[in-house]
Formats: C-alpha cells, sequence, structure tokens
C-alpha cells in the first residue's frame, strides 16, 4: 500500500478510529494487524518472512541477554539478518559481478568458457533494508546491556509498525517501546501536527517531486544527448526531486504514526539548503541512516580516536557500505566512496581553516555560511550523479556534459516549464519562507507573529491544512510515481 | 467556568476564523492553479443534440498525454476561430472525428488539421483551403453524424473527411459503467436496414443524480478549477472503486460458461457489448457484425448528407498502436467503403512500416505524437491531391 494512494487513505482513517477506540493490549494487536494488512496488501507472502525474520530476532533478543559473552551466539544472529538481506537485495548483483570477473579471466585464460550471466528474478521485500537495520541495532544493544522486549506484541509492532516499516526512519527501540508502554490519550495538538504533517509530504510528493520525474526520467534516458543546461537543469531537479519523495515519505509516515501519538526520529533538516559542508550534509539528510551508520559500523570499528589514519580509513568504509546499502550496483559504492572523501576533505579544510588567520576571517564573513551551503549543493550536484545514473559510465557522461559546454537536444527547460513545478515549488517556497527557520537567515524573526497566529489557534491551521491537501491533488500529475526509496 | 453562551460564541469565532482561512486559502489556490494551468482539463459540456461538444472560448492545458496549451473557438470546435459564412474563394475541408482527430495532446498549430491546411495553402496556388478539425474526445460514428448535419455542414464544406478511430465500434453501444459517455446518443438498424436514433439512454441519463449534477454544475465546470480538483478527485475514486469491484468480484465471481452456438445478432446496438458482463467473448463477432451494418448505415447517411449540401465525401480510418488493432474492424470498414463506392484510406499500413523501419514515435500512449499528426497529414495530403 502506498502513503499516496486511495487506498491509503481509506486505510489511516478506519486505523485511527479503531485505534483511539480501544485500549491497552487490544490497541497494540489492531495496530500490529493494520502494519501486517498494510505490509501484506502489496505481496501477502512476504508477510512471512517480516514475522519469521521478527520471531527469530525476538527469541534471539531473549537468548542474547543470557549469554551476553557468547560471540558465537551473537555473530550468528548478526550474519543471519545480513544474509536475508543479501540473498534477498544481493544475489543478482553477486552473481552479475562473479560472471563479469570470470569473463575477464578468460581473456588470459582462452580454455575458460564462461557462460552467459544467469537471470536471477528475487523480488526484493519493501523495506527489508530498513527493518533488518533495526534488527541489528536490537540485538547489538541487547548484547551490551539494553533489556531486550519481552512481550512478544511489543517486538512485532516494533518490527511492523507501518509509518515506518518500508522506508524508515529507522527506529531505535528503547525510545520506541517506551511510547509503547505510555498510557496515550488523543490530543488535538497531535492530530493536528500529524495531518499538518500529512499533507505537506503528500504535497511534497505528488506536486513537487512527482511533477519532476517527467523531466529526470527524460534526462536520464538520453544522456548521450544532454547539453550543459540540460545537465545542470538535470541534476538540479533530480536532487530535488530525491529530497521532496524521501522526505515527502518520511513526513507522511511521521505525521501518520503522530495521529496515533508516537513520535518518530527526525531524518531530514533542510539539507539542500543548510548543509554548510559534507559533515553537515550528513547530519542533515536521512539522519536515522547516518546515526544508525556511525553507531554501528563507524565506532565498531574504532571510530575517530584511533588516529587519523585508522579514522579516514573508517570513513571510507563506512560510506563505501553506504553506498553498496543504497543499490547493488557499483556506481552506488562509488557515490558512497565520493561522500566519504568528501568528508575527509571536510576534515582537512576545517584543520586548514584553524591554521590560517586569512583563511579564518573569510570563514568568518557573514555570507561564508551562505555561500558554502550553495557551494555543497554544487558540488553535490556532482557526486550525485553516481547514485541518479544507470551505470557509472553514464555518470560519468553526465558530469563530462556538465562541464564541458555543449549543445543538448533534451529539451529540459522547456519540459520544466509546461510542467507546474515552478509554481507548486513557489508556492512551497512562500510556505517555507513563513514557516521554516534557515539557520543561516534571519528572515524568520520577521515572521515570528504570523507563525505564533497559527500556532496559537487549532482551527487555523486545519484550515491550511485543507487548501495544502487541495493543492497536492490539484498539482498533481496524471501517473503516480513510486517511490524512490522503496527499491533500496 | 465559563456561561455556555460565552463558549458558543467562542466555538462560532473559532469556526468563523476557520471559514475565512479557508476561503481566503481558496482564493490563493484558484489563482495559482490558473498560473500553473493545472486542474483544467474539463473542457467538454453537455449537448441535447450530439450528446457533448467542446465549451466554446474554454482555454486549458493538457498534460495527460503529451502537453497542449488550447483555446476552443467560438463555434466550440478546438481549432482556431473561423467564420460561418465561407469565404470568397475558398475550399473547405471538414473533418469529422474523435480524441484522435481533436488531438488535445498536441498544440493546435501541430494537429493534422492544421498541417493539412498549411501544406495545401503552400501547394496549391490561387485558392485558399480552410481544414475545419470538428474533432471531439470520445465521439462515435453516430455522434461524428450528428456533428456533421448539425454543425459541419452549415460552414459549407466542399470536402468531409469522415475518420473512424480504432475501435469505433466498441463505442457505439451503451455501458452502464461509463458515466458521462452515457450522454451519447446510440444508434441502431430498424428490419429494413433504416437508421433508428435511439435516445432512450441518453435522457435516462440525464435524468440521473450524475447527469443532474453534470448539468446543475455547468458553470462550476466552466469557471472554476477548483471544480477541475473535485473532478479529478472523483475521477480517481471512480477508477478506485472500480479497481475494488474488480478485485472482489474476481474473488466471488463464477467462471463465465461459453455458450456452444454463437450468441444471436443483437437487434439494437445498445444490446450490442462486444463483452457481455460476464467478460464472455463469444459474442464479438456476432455483434461487431451488427455494429458494422450500423456504421455502415451512419457512413451512408453521413454521404448523403454531404452530398446533399454539395460536398465531396472521403472516409478514413485512422491508425492505431498495435495494441489497439483490431483487424477485423479494419476489414469491415474497408468493405463499407467498397459497398457504397466511397474514396477510402487506411492509414495503418503506413503508420506500421513507418514505426517498424524508421522507429518513429507516431504516439503517445493511445493518441498521435507531433511527428503521428505530421505522418496523418502527410497521408491526408497525398490522398486529397488527386481527389480536389
Amino acid at each position: 500500500m502506498l502513503f499516496n494512494s486511495l487506498n491509503y487513505f481509506l486505510f489511516l482513517p478506519l486505523v485511527f478510529v479503531l485505534y483511539w477506540a480501544t485500549r491497552g493490549t487490544t490497541r497494540k494487536f489492531i495496530l500490529c494487524l493494520a502494519s501486517y494488512v498494510f505490509y501484506m496488501s502489496w505481496m501477502p507472502v512476504y508477510g512471512i518472512l517480516i514475522f519469521a525474520m521478527t520471531a527469530f530476532n525476538y527469541f534471539a533478543g531473549l537468548f542474547i541477554e543470557r549469554n551476553r559473552k557468547n560471540d558465537f551466539l551473537f555473530y550468528f544472529v548478526i550474519c543471519a539478518n545480513l544474509a536475508a538481506l543479501a540473498y534477498y537485495k544481493y544475489t543478482a548483483f553477486f552473481i552479475a559481478t562473479v560472471f563479469d570477473a570470470l569473463r575477464q579471466v578468460a581473456h588470459f585464460v582462452p580454455s575458460l568458457q564462461v557462460q552467459q550471466t544467469p537471470v536471477v528474478e528475487i523480488v526484493l521485500p519493501l523495506g527489508i533494508s530498513f527493518f533488518t537495520f533495526e534488527f541489528i541495532h536490537y540485538i547489538v544493544d541487547v548484547r551490551k546491556g539494553d533489556r531486550p522486549l519481552r512481550n512478544g506484541l511489543d517486538f512485532t509492532l516494533f518490527a511492523a509498525f507501518f509509518p515506518s516499516q518500508l522506508a524508515g526512519p529507522i527506529k531505535r527501540f528503547q525510545q520506541f517501546s517506551i511510547q509503547l508502554d505510555e498510557e496515550k490519550a488523543l490530543k488535538p495538538e497531535d492530530t493536528v501536527a500529524g495531518l499538518a504533517l500529512i499533507s505537506q509530504g503528500l504535497f511534497k510528493k505528488i506536486a513537487l517531486a512527482d511533477n519532476l520525474a517527467p523531466i529526470t526520467a527524460q534526462g536520464i534516458s538520453n544522456v548521450h544527448q544532454l547539453g550543459t543546461l540540460d545537465a545542470w537543469l538535470m541534476m538540479t531537479a533530480f536532487l530535488l526531486q530525491i529530497y521532496f519523495d524521501f522526505s515527502g515519505y518520511t513526513d507522511i509516515g511521521t505525521g501518520s504514526a503522530r495521529l496515533l501519538g508516537f513520535h518518530l526520529p527526525v531524518n531530514f533538516n533542510l539539507p539542500w539548503i543548510a548543509s554548510k559542508n559534507f559533515v553537515d550534509f550528513w547530519r542533515r539528510w536521512h539522519i536515522s541512516l547516518s546515526s544508525w551508520l556511525r553507531d554501528y559500523v563507524f565506532i565498531p570499528l574504532g571510530g575517530s580516536r584511533r588516529g587519523q589514519f585508522i579514522n579516514y580509513r573508517n570513513i571510507l568504509v563506512t560510506f563505501g557500505l553506504s553506498g553498496l546499502w543504497h543499490g547493488a550496483a557499483w556506481q552506488f559504492v562509488i557515490w558512497g566512496f565520493i561522500h566519504g572523501f568528501l568528508i575527509i576533505a571536510t576534515h582537512e579544510q576545517e584543520k586548514l581553516i584553524q591554521k590560517v588567520r586569512f583563511l579564518q576571517k573569510i570563514h568568518e564573513h557573514r555570507l561564508a555560511i551562505p555561500l558554502a551551503c550553495a557551494g555543497t549543493f554544487v558540488v553535490s550536484l556532482f557526486a550525485w550523479t553516481f547514485f541518479f545514473a544507470h551505470s557509472a559510465s553514464d555518470a560519468l557522461t553526465v558530469v563530462h556534459s556538465m562541464i564541458i559546454p555543449a549543445n543538448g537536444e533534451s529539451n529540459l527547460a522547456e519540459k520544466l516549464l509546461q510542467s507546474p513545478f515552478l509554481v507548486s515549488f513557489t508556492m512551497y517556497s512562500v510556505y517555507g519562507l513563513l514557516f521554516v527557520d534557515v539557520p543561516w537567515s534571519n528572515w524568520s524573526d520577521r515572521t515570528r507573529a504570523i507563525r505564533a497566529a497559527f500556532e496559537q489557534q487549532p482551527a487555523r491551521q486545519l484550515a491550511c491544512i485543507a487548501c495544502a491537501f487541495i493543492a497536492a491533488i490539484a498539482f498533481s500529475p496524471a501517473l503516480t510515481v513510486p517511490f524512490i526509496y522503496f527499491q533500496f | 467556568m465559563q456561561k455556555p453562551t460565552v463558549r458558543r460564541r467562542a466555538a462560532l469565532v473559532v469556526f468563523l476564523e476557520f471559514v475565512a482561512i479557508f476561503a481566503a486559502g481558496l482564493l490563493v489556490l484558484e489563482v495559482c492553479m490558473n498560473v500553473a494551468g493545472v486542474a483544467d482539463e474539463e473542457f467538454l459540456d453537455i449537448e441535447p443534440v450530439t450528446g457533448w461538444t467542446h465549451m466554446p472560448g474554454r482555454s486549458y492545458t493538457y498534460r495527460t498525454e503529451g502537453y497542449a496549451q488550447s483555446v476552443i473557438n467560438s463555434h466550440g470546435m478546438r481549432d482556431k476561430e473561423r467564420t460561418l459564412a465561407k469565404p470568397a474563394d475558398t475550399y473547405r475541408i471538414a473533418v469529422m472525428g474523435c480524441s484522435m482527430t481533436e488531438g488535445t495532446q498536441v498544440p493546435i498549430r501541430d494537429n493534422f488539421c492544421s498541417l493539412l491546411e498549411d501544406k495545401l495553402n503552400a501547394s496549391m496556388s490561387g485558392r485558399k483551403i480552410e481544414v475545419l478539425n470538428f474533432g471531439v474526445s470520445a465521439y462515435s460514428l453516430g455522434q461524428e453524424y450528428m456533428r456533421l448535419k448539425h454543425l459541419a455542414l452549415k460552414f459549407k464544406p466542399d470536402l468531409v473527411i469522415f475518420t473512424a478511430r480504432p475501435n469505433s465500434l466498441l463505442y457505439m453501444g451503451h455501458d452502464p459503467k461509463q458515466g458521462f459517455f452515457n450522454a451519447r446518443p446510440i444508434f441502431g438498424i430498424a428490419g429494413d436496414g433504416s437508421l433508428i436514433e435511439d435516445r432512450n439512454f441518453q435522457k435516462h441519463w440525464l435524468a440521473s443524480s450524475e447527469g443532474q449534477r453534470k448539468q446543475a454544475t455547468r458553470w462550476l465546470r466552466y469557471h472554476s478549477r477548483l471544480w477541475g480538483v473535485i473532478g479529478k478527485s472523483s475521477a480517481q475514486i471512480t477508477l478506485f472503486k472500480e479497481e475494488c469491484q474488480n478485485k472482489l468480484g474476481s474473488l466471488t465471481a463464477r467462471r463465465p460458461e461459453i455458450p456452444e452456438k454463437p450468441v444471436q445478432a443483437p437487434q439494437s446496438a445498445a444490446a450490442a457489448k462486444p463483452v457481455d458482463s460476464a467478460g464472455n467473448q463469444q459474442s464479438l463477432n456476432s455483434a461487431q457484425m451488427y455494429l458494422g451494418k450500423v456504421a455502415e448505415a451512419l457512413v451512408k447517411a453521413s454521404n448523403a448528407a454531404s452530398k446533399n449540401a454539395g460536398s465531396k465525401f472521403i472516409l478514413v480510418y485512422l491508425p492505431s498502436t498495435l495494441k489497439q488493432r483490431d483487424l477485423n474492424e479494419q476489414k469491415i470498414f474497408s468493405e463499407i467503403a467498397s459497398n457504397l463506392s466511397l474514396p477510402f484510406l487506411d492509414m495503418n499500413p503506413q503508420f506500421d512500416l513507418l514505426e517498424k523501419r524508421d522507429h518513429k514515435p507516431l504516439y503517445f500512449r493511445t493518441h498521435f505524437s507531433k511527428e503521428g499528426h505530421e505522418q496523418v497529414a502527410e497521408s491526408l495530403y497525398a490522398k486529397l491531391r488527386g481527389c480536389m
């Protein structure tokens, strides 16, 4: 069931009513059942997979609590989780890589006969990357000393909670279980905040991201015909599309959770307009994944306290794995490494600024932060080509088109002007100017009075929410575009 | 504790604030939608003779397939403004058709009627040529006939191009599921072969709640984009309902029994649905045979009406993607032209060749792309050079 489908907008009110009409275990049971209905509406058989993985990790958590020093048990559970993820996500990639490598070897060994790469058709279970990471976090934290969840229903709900099931945010069980144990009451402020997030997310997804999708799709299917302007336009459109798509999804999920009285972790914090550098960017983009990678990959590898070389090695390994997590293809690994190198470059730059007085002066200038944010965005345009393109060679073609001036045949600018995106983006920008705090701007001081006027009275907010829903529908394109992060 | 009257007054203030902010928001939205050209795809209006026609003067932006901003002219045609009286020394061609002719997916200047007009004017010296586009979305052959008789012939065309779209025969019956499309008149043939005009389904639909609603909201449909949003949402809800019904139906329905003998040819086009409610395909050929006869009667009547008005007449079978192609129907139209001794042009073979050989993107999903329109204009130009 997609968050932007009509099914969901019938499903959610029904769950809302049933949830608040019940209490205690019945309430949890209803939420659990709803989560399974939500998941199984796509492919029922994978409901068994998520249930089996949940049962396995639940019992594993209880065992590990009693045998915290048993390394074998711990690594076995971690490997079992990773094996499930690897089987569904990386089998085809692994086989293709092996056959490609064998073909390379065959150039030098003529007697070696390499057959065609076998076609592996494994349908990736939606959200498996996300719930596997939640299971690993659970097992690691239990081993470290946290108390496991004893109530099976609580654990099932932690694994299957529908607002965060398919594409995060990646939850932490400690915070989630506290919320499960709370005796919740329906609060108007939660309902209004939830509806506001849902309407904002829906607008981001269908009025902004989906209107950019035809532009990026046309660009990427004709990479060799891209002119310089087209290449820049396409990459800008892609960065905006992926942000609006993923943060829109997260907003709808977080808003849905809020309607049920749950607070999910924040996943985005103005990454494209407020990131001063790439360290800052990864504190603002997909925050729940970044913090997971920090806690369960970077720090276990040794973190940053064991010398510069180890620190940089760990950064590269973490980002390489992050790339591989995003997609089973080499261009994603390259994308990860590029980000690793950009993080290292940021550390080096900061050291240099501390040493050179002239650079310090520039750094303290009032325009330094906005310019640094713009610079981060421009560098991202290049770095993300590897994320966006179908292959590394396509990515290099796009980079080439961006650097070497050329005329193209794609007419992406015309396509952009035909789309209603520019108007919906202007509407969203006006909303942002009124209601969003941008760290490097003091503009929000001037709009405080307007914000306060809306925050005081939920009826005023509800009127705006209703208009946002109508605007989202009005500006949505005829064709529904799937959420980009579902493929991960 | 507050007094009840104070509380009531406070609640009223809150409610009025909600209404005021909501109304202001809607006003802003209406302006933004106008600037962006969204939620204005409703450009058809109910009309008693043909069932529906374009809203005269309506401007709209179409994005479902392709992209075009269009303005309907004062006669309700998706064409540039035309005078009813034929200018002196002008040769007029009226093109009758459905959405394939209307071509709302491309700008008016890229439609095959406009392109044909340009080509003919460029090649024929001395005489001015006008190619008038009478195509309207989802028109059946019967509606084309009615539009020809009641509108197109008033423009005194010298030549009528009567186009049949792919799956024309499917559009001639009655389908209760099709909502707005039930506003169309249905045609059948009597025992003596004469054409029967059946308005019962149209009357029934116009009296239905949906029909009443469409008529009552005419002004809003014309002027409000917010109403367009409601229309867009209700179309989505209808699709969703159908999807649910199909899912539930497939869970509960029994497999339909296939009759051993072919079903008798139906006596009315209204009953002649090529696929019955159980999805039974056995009646397709007999239904097609009957609808073919109705189509022949309609083409014959259109040809006669044109002749009476002093116009020549050509039958054109427009091309379609292979997915939509119905070989039986292609054959039926070729036979109609041969039975009535009409000049006939079937564009399918040429389009197939171009698609296979040159890989030209001649269609969007269903309708012609810009290249498709260019090709139709080219084919018509080649055919007309000999006829005019």
